[in-house]
């Protein structure tokens, strides 16, 4: 009975109260006594009483009830809250990260430019990936060029990019 | 485990099948539900029916219940719309929402003048109620009725409680419990009279 005052106090912990909760439930003896000093509370408070005859009325209609089961919505309301957000920001962040590698190839200038070509010499494809990297490396800095006109504005530019097309094609 | 958070419990029992936990929380709330009901209907029978039909809508939106608002606000709503309802069904005129603010369920407080409304077959019994309660409270020991006053009237939580009367957390733990026991036991012949009508 002190766990029952203790709990319509607060005063429990988390896990004390949940036990005390099921206790009450399964037992009768207990959740008249909730009653009571919830009664002994309300009066103390000058709340209005509804009659001796009103919980057994309430019980009465909430026995033709039919017995909820609802998913456990507070778990779902959280799930709604963070989950999901949190989900969407992971898919977003993958599909940015996916877009960013498969848009800024760090290989060859063009695959469409030698589809169809002879394997070319090992020199040259050196000679191109060093070209390519020189120039990602300047069209990445190239807004802070002293030279360029409009400063800021070439990340914004699209560039492309040709490779020197294979005699034949 | 703070008082809503205890409701929050009880409502997702009942939400997984529970009804003795939604009978714990009508068994919590029918007063304070009633006076606020004694704001719109006058009828203390009225009050009755139209308290029992908020319960009942209650337990059947429990589903859609989220616990975004304490229990009471929601209730409150719900205690609300069926009164509205039932004055319109009589034809009778609703409050505008303006007056009834559902901000205002917390602090909910009512004039003194609403507060022996009783239907004449309650009437004795609330009153010989509150006849018992009152005087088992002026016999008690005086630390007993220091430390109920002090939580039921004044909400003072059992630290707080424990700073003013100076003495460890426990013993008012205890006196707290003590003067519920006292009080409860002066009432049983009373309750237990009317069992088969209370319980």
């Amino acid at each position: 009975m002190d766990k029952i005052s203790e709990l319509m106090d607060g005063e429990l912990p988390r896990r004390e109260s949940k036990r005390q909760i099921a206790r009450l439930e399964r037992d009768p003896r207990l959740s008249e006594r909730w009653d009571t000093y919830h009664l002994i509370r309300d009066t103390l408070r000058r709340e209005v009483d509804l009659g001796p005859t009103f919980t057994r009325r309430v019980r009465a209609c909430l026995e033709h009830e039919p017995v909820l089961i609802a998913p456990h919505t507070r778990i779902g309301y959280r799930m709604a809250r963070y989950a999901l957000p949190m989900a969407a920001a992971v898919a977003g962040v993958t599909v940015v990260a996916w877009l960013a590698l498969t848009e800024a190839p760090t290989g060859a200038p063009s695959t469409l430019a030698q589809r169809g070509a002879a394997p070319a010499p090992s020199a040259t494809v050196m000679r191109a990936s060093a070209s390519v990297a020189a120039s990602d490396y300047l069209v990445a800095h190239q807004e802070f060029s002293p030279r360029t006109a409009m400063q800021g504005v070439a990340s914004y530019a699209r560039t492309v990019t040709a490779g020197e097309a294979t005699p034949g094609q | 485990m703070s008082d809503r958070e205890i409701d929050q419990q009880l409502v997702e029992r009942a939400q997984r099948g529970e009804k003795q936990a939604f009978e714990l929380l009508v068994a919590k709330y029918q007063r304070k539900l009633a006076r606020l009901l004694t704001r719109f209907i006058r009828d203390p029978a009225e009050v009755e029916d139209v308290a029992q039909e908020a319960f009942i809508k209650a337990y059947r939106a429990l589903p859609s219940f989220r616990g975004e608002s304490a229990f009471y606000t929601w209730l409150y709503r719900i205690g609300i719309n069926t009164a509205k309802n039932y004055l319109v069904a009589m034809g009778r005129r609703a409050p505008t929402t303006t007056e009834f603010d559902s901000e205002d369920a917390e602090n909910f407080e009512d004039g003194e003048q609403l507060r022996d409304v009783n239907t004449p077959e309650n009437e004795l019994m609330s009153k010989q109620i509150a006849k018992t309660v009152n005087e088992t409270m002026e016999a008690l020991p005086e630390e007993l009725r220091t430390a109920i006053v002090l939580r039921e009237l004044d909400g003072l939580s059992y630290e707080e409680i424990a700073t003013v009367m100076n003495c460890p957390i426990g013993t008012v733990r205890s006196r707290i419990f003590r003067a519920r026991e006292t009080i409860a036991e002066r009432l049983r012949p009373l309750l237990e009279t009317s069992k088969d009508k209370r319980w």
